[in-house]
């Protein structure tokens, strides 16, 4: 089968069929930024974006994704090289989407959960660029995290909504604005 | 010393630990092609930095470490020709920000800003047949016990700082100038304010000083490197970067995917195993047919091991070896094993006989001649860890090595699971990564073990990552408390007598089983079990039971079940005397630094909370304290109660950690600590039936979520010029001061974790 992951097409064995897309894309198209966290749907640790909409990889079988653009937490940033996978300075944090520079400032602890809190608050800035406190409690409420980072994920959110607001009108930002 | 490291896969950072740990010479002379210059140091035996630079700078042949220290350094400093500082870290990285505050100390010390220093994992290698080498690298590394910050801060200040030193000799010496002229500033060597160099430069950064050396050693002699490695620390007065908000170093590399932890670890050509664990803790295997298993889709090999009680799979992907796990978990049969359900676990926490560990005073006269006596029962039900990072690992088993990544809070144990499986004549590497969450169980029993297995049945690299309700069922869990607690006061309202009983079941440690059999059931009483409190007659007994089942540390050990047990019946106490809670603790805190300490931060959060001022119906405030590896913490929770349903509607949390290195994350360990206590305290709970945990996964084992987590107001309020530890304190006064608020709102006293209320009658 063919999967469209961050604006690539590639292929996938057959063998996946029926199996998660999660594990397609970790252990087959080597995209481990997409986290396992308890399989039945409820941390939300496996969220992609699914022609646009966040979506729990371990629980959607591998060839319904075929024919649907698949965004990883990979594909949320402009590419960036940098041997030292930090940010060195602001050029790089640039070509991050709002939200990932919102949690460089407001970071969670081990961040195994990052990707699904990712992918719910890059949809809610899309489809709502000024979210009202309320729209973002309601964004949060369905992920998970073991650390307890919930009010830095609040802090973060409202950062990014505020990135958005002040970046010039026009401008993209990030690969899925 | 001479053997030949594998290089690391392209996909993990070239310089990553295992590239070479044993190769000492290219250490010393630089030889690696990036030219980096590389410095080695003990942390866990500040007095060896002195030996462990001045052998490490020297050439190899000559005298070694102390024979009574770890053979090899466990703290590497890589200072590359251009790009940052690398240091390589004996601490896991598990979300504490422990690799952030390790950058903070060494760049304070160094002159670096936050983009000049990253920090890596070191390695461990472990056996190959020599005895003699058994730890050649790495000594004993773990991550636990909130030790990390106070045990790397010293031996990190002085090693940097000598490095700092060498920096400024070899950059005075190429700027052809004197020592006395040149200071360290943002990751260079630059002239003092009127100083000339004859060669016209004014500095060099620390990259040209280490690519423009003659030498290995530059002008360095190694007397005085030894003689260097006294060097003068900053004082806290003149920190700018220990205790600013410093940049995680680590967030980078995971706001956009590209972090390595262990579940995430690959190498080219790798398949995939599973294995089944049994069905009732401790049985033992007695048969399997493999030919189901075997003749499923993708499976490369069934590997059964009726001896070791292993049974696992290898196959093409991961889901072709789940199912064919899934297949062969029904062609075995189990002997043995757990029979325990709850009520045989209570039953043995009940029964299990009593032993002091505390008397002052004569505690059973004072309560027998008391008329404000108080009895009251306490119990902590047993939770997981619920790590959101399973235990996994990756195994590259070879003829003469075994190469092993995995996120473990202990490698060297994580080394000895390895050597136990396929060590012999192979030589075992930990690549340890970062961790998606520790909290105690990533210090025993890890997967790597059972990865090495399967990969040596192969010849092929595996992956072996658990599946969630294999990880919550595993164990081991935290231990099951039942706390039962007399106590009296005066008519003044002091506390006049404690007497107090801890049922606790037993934790593993993997230690020897003669020092576990001492240790293990001393642990949990001796943990967060200070009281701030004058008692004149105080009695304490632990009452270890030790049952079936897997019980282990989990964050805090014993602080929780003790601060919960203790501070409900501090507030019992309060309401028997008729006393403000709050004011109850002010007026019995001990005449010590610890009363001190304390006062400050009850204070501190009974103003920030408003304590006494008037709330709604059904709403009420709790206050509670504790103290665990040198920090104290107190504070107050702000409840409120509709129906049966328990809402935290504030947490207001204090604490004296010392000194603090970075203030923003010591405040995310704390909240992090305050929400794993408050989803300890509403909703968690494991249950055991015949031999096994009830609950696998987050269906039925709820986790406090989003909607429910509160606003978290801290305040930081160290003395003291060195850091004490904040992994886990923050972990102990939150389930007591739920509870005491619950109390304040509803008069209803609950002393059950987690708590559940009850229609009346």
């Amino acid at each position: 089968m063919k999967l469209t992951v961050n604006n690539e097409t590639r292929d996938v064995p057959d063998a996946y069929t029926g199996d998660p897309l999660l594990w397609a894309l970790r252990d087959e198209l080597g995209l481990t930024g997409t986290h396992y966290g308890c399989g039945i749907g409820q941390c939300g640790s496996c969220s992609v974006l699914i022609d646009g909409t966040p979506t729990r990889s371990c629980q959607t079988p591998s060839e319904l994704a075929t024919g649907t653009s698949i965004v990883t937490i990979e594909g949320l940033a402009k590419p960036v090289n940098n041997a030292s996978g930090r940010v060195a300075s602001l050029q790089e944090a640039e070509s991050l989407h709002h939200l990932q520079r919102a949690f460089l400032e407001f970071p969670l602890q081990c961040m195994w959960c990052l990707p699904g809190h990712l992918m719910s608050g890059v949809a809610l800035l899309a489809a709502n660029p000024s979210p009202t406190t309320s729209d973002i409690e309601a964004a949060i409420a369905n992920n998970l995290c073991r650390c307890g980072g919930y009010n830095q994920i609040r802090k973060a959110f409202a950062r990014a909504a505020a990135l958005l607001q002040s970046s010039a009108a026009g401008e993209t930002d990030g690969a899925v604005q | 010393m001479k053997r030949k490291n594998r290089d690391a896969p392209a996909w993990v950072d070239g310089t990553a630990p295992g590239s070479y740990l044993l190769s000492r010479r290219g250490l010393l002379l630089g030889s690696a092609a990036s030219g980096s210059l590389l410095v080695g140091a003990y942390f866990s035996r500040n007095a060896l930095i002195k030996t462990a630079l001045g052998s490490t700078l020297l050439a190899e042949g000559s005298s070694r470490g102390s024979a009574t220290g770890p053979a090899r350094p466990d703290l590497w400093f890589e200072i590359p020709t251009s790009g940052p500082i690398v240091v390589y870290s004996p601490k896991a990285e598990m979300g504490q920000g422990i690799h952030t505050a390790i950058a903070q100390i060494a760049a304070e010390e160094l002159d670096l800003l936050p983009h000049q220093i990253v920090v890596r994992g070191v390695g461990l290698s472990q056996g190959g047949g020599n005895t003699t080498e058994s730890r050649e690298f790495g000594g004993l590394l773990s991550t636990a016990a909130s030790n990390s910050v106070m045990g790397v801060f010293g031996p990190l200040r002085s090693s940097a700082a000598t490095i700092r030193e060498m920096l400024l000799i070899e950059g005075a010496n190429q700027l052809e100038v004197n020592r006395g002229k040149v200071r360290a500033s943002e990751g260079k060597v630059r002239l003092l304010d009127g100083a000339v160099a004859t060669n016209g430069k004014d500095s060099l950064s620390y990259g040209d000083i280490v690519s423009g050396k003659t030498g290995p050693l530059g002008s360095w002699d190694p007397t005085d490197i030894e003689e260097l490695a006294s060097p003068s620390l900053k004082a806290r007065k003149d920190f700018t970067i220990i205790g600013s908000d410093f940049p995680r170093v680590d967030a980078f590399e995971k706001v956009t995917g590209t972090a390595l932890y262990g579940y995430d670890a690959k190498l080219p050509g790798m398949l995939f195993g599973a294995v089944v664990h049994p069905p009732r803790y401790g049985a033992t295997l007695l048969t399997a047919n493999t030919d189901r298993a075997a003749s499923l889709p993708g499976v490369v090999k069934v590997v059964v091991d009726v001896a070791n009680s292993f049974a696992g799979v290898v196959a093409t992907t991961r889901g072709q070896a789940q199912r064919a796990a899934q297949a062969l978990d029904l062609d075995l049969t189990w002997d043995g094993g757990s029979t325990l359900s709850d009520v045989d676990v209570q039953r043995a926490l009940e029964a299990a006989p009593g032993t002091s560990i505390y008397s002052v005073g004569d505690a059973d006269s004072a309560l027998a001649k008391s008329n404000n006596k108080v009895s009251a029962s306490y119990s902590v039900a047993p939770v997981v860890h619920a790590h959101f990072e399973p235990i996994s690992a990756l195994a590259d088993v070879t003829e003469t090595e075994a190469h092993v990544w995995l996120s473990t809070q202990q490698p060297s144990a994580a080394a000895s699971e390895v050597v136990a499986v396929v060590g012999g004549s192979r030589r075992v590497h930990i690549h340890p990564t970062y961790l998606g969450g520790g909290f105690g169980r990533k210090f025993l029993t890890h997967a790597g073990g059972e990865a090495a297995r399967l990969s040596q049945a192969v010849g092929k690299p595996v992956h072996l990552g658990w599946t969630r309700e294999q990880d919550m069922k595993f164990g081991p869990f935290r231990q099951s408390a039942l706390l039962k607690i007399s106590g009296s006061v005066d008519s003044k309202g002091k506390i006049v007598a404690v007497d107090e009983h801890l049922h606790t079941t037993t934790l593993s440690l993997g230690l020897p089983s003669a020092i576990e059999t001492l240790v293990s059931p001393a642990l949990v009483p001796l943990t967060g079990a200070v009281l701030p409190y004058e008692i004149p007659h105080f009695n304490v007994l632990t009452h270890p039971a030790k049952v079936d089942i897997p019980f282990g540390i989990w964050r805090g050990v014993g602080l929780l079940p003790n601060a919960f047990g203790m501070e409900s019946f501090i507030d019992e106490l309060a309401a028997e005397a008729t006393v403000d809670p709050l004011q109850f603790r002010l007026n019995n805190l001990l005449d010590s630094d610890l009363g001190k300490r304390t006062e400050v931060l009850l204070r501190d959060v009974g103003e920030r909370s408003q304590w006494g001022q008037p709330l709604p119906e059904g709403h009420g405030r709790g206050v509670a304290t504790s103290m665990m590896a040198g920090a104290v913490v107190a504070a107050v929770v702000h409840v409120s109660i509709s129906g049966l349903t328990i809402k935290v509607e504030h947490v207001y949390v204090a604490v004296d950690a010392g000194l603090i290195i970075n203030p923003a994350g010591a405040k995310l360990q704390i909240a992090g600590a305050v929400m794993m206590a408050l989803s300890s305290s509403l909703h968690e709970r494991v249950s055991f039936e015949n031999g096994m945990a009830v609950q696998d996964n987050f269906e039925a084992y709820r986790l406090l979520g989003a909607p429910e987590a509160p606003p978290v107001d801290i305040s930081l309020l160290g003395t003291g010029d060195t850091p004490a530890g904040l992994g886990e304190p923050a972990i102990g006064p939150i389930a007591p001061a739920l509870g005491n608020a619950i109390f304040a709102a509803i008069g209803v006293r609950v002393r059950a974790l987690p708590f559940v209320l009850e229609l009346p009658g």
